[in-house]
């Protein structure tokens, strides 16, 4: 059992809003998880009770090893600064009054969305020297770009969407309709709205 | 549902409440006023309420003016609310410049609605 510390806030008379630790909540959200992954499984097991075992890992690799893939490169190693690094970290942190951690992590979303942009342009490159053939094979239909690569199709955007989404998880896949163009342009043809305070 | 004309608009402009989400998610970011843009190809939604939805990059495009002025963009896959009803997976374009919702044909195409300029009022069916 959880031991929590919990604080309510009121609306109106009745407790409506509850607020945790983060370590709490963190805490919660992890035994949720387990829980979530444990409780499908269920009513499996009680029906295959007398069935042979399969290590998860060994299956993992027989039914989809581009998860186990995954699963490998999402096994984190602790987060560690190099020491000059972590001093002037500190140092520019208290030039700026800020914190060393908002400092950490706005580096390290410039970063990642720095990195996300520049696979995504591979992708848009390979999708440019791919697209005559597309056009004349497959015109109109959507399309998934990883790894300069089509990885899946489909005629419907919602569909392929989602099935890139599981396979893939969150990298950069390039995810456009096969028109007659290989560069998308979006038009906006109202040069100004009339906004009195823009 | 019906929404009155925007009057920080000169003249007023025909504008909606919408909502952001993440894809298949919950509504976090709005309502936010979305000025109807019928000369937009796409809908338009300033960066930061798009950095609110944690959504990564879905595409990078180009942008261009009736007068030509081109520039490259990032466009998100974002589910957008408006009333009852929610529109999933639009590709939102990130405005790094403005303030302002432009709610283009891509979304507007998927919607019955009425413009009743003399008493300011548009009207979404649901």
């Amino acid at each position: 059992m959880l031991e929590l510390n919990p604080k309510y806030l009121e609306f109106e008379g009745k407790a409506a809003f509850v607020v945790l630790s983060y370590p709490e909540f963190l805490r919660i959200q992890e035994q949720l998880m387990q829980l979530d992954d444990t409780q499908p499984s269920r009513p499996a097991n009680d029906q295959e009770t007398d069935a042979p075992a399969v290590l998860l890992a060994e299956a993992r690799e027989r039914y989809d090893p581009e998860i186990s893939v995954r699963q490998a490169h999402s096994e984190t190693e602790p987060l560690a600064l190099d020491s000059d690094l972590a001093g002037s970290l500190e140092a520019t942190a208290h030039q700026m009054h800020r914190s060393v951690n908002e400092l950490v992590n706005e580096a390290v979303k410039q970063y990642l969305s720095a990195r996300w942009r520049e696979q995504l342009e591979q992708e848009i490159a390979a999708y440019a020297a791919m697209h005559s053939e597309l056009w004349r094979t497959v015109p109109g239909v959507w399309v998934a770009v990883h790894n300069r690569t089509v990885v899946d199709r489909d005629s419907d955007k919602a569909a392929l969407y989602r099935r890139v989404h599981n396979r893939f998880g969150k990298v950069p896949v390039l995810i456009r309709r096969v028109k007659a163009e290989p560069t998308e342009e979006i038009w906006v043809r109202t040069p100004s709205t009339g906004r009195l305070n823009p | 549902m019906k929404y009155a004309y925007d009057p920080s608009y000169d003249p007023p402009a025909p504008s909606i409440e919408v909502w952001l989400a993440a894809t298949e998610r919950a509504f976090t970011v709005g309502p936010l006023r979305a000025f109807i843009d019928t000369g937009a190809d796409a809908t338009l939604a300033p960066a930061r309420f798009i950095d609110q939805l944690g959504v990564d990059a879905f595409d990078i495009k180009r942008l261009r003016s009736q007068w030509r002025e081109a520039r490259f963009v990032k466009t998100y896959l974002v589910d957008i609310g408006i009333g009852n009803l929610r529109l999933p997976l639009v590709e939102l374009v990130g405005d790094e410049l403005s303030s302002e919702l432009l709610l283009g044909r891509d979304v507007l195409n998927a919607l019955r609605m009425t413009l009743d300029g003399p008493k300011q009022i548009v009207g979404v069916r649901e």
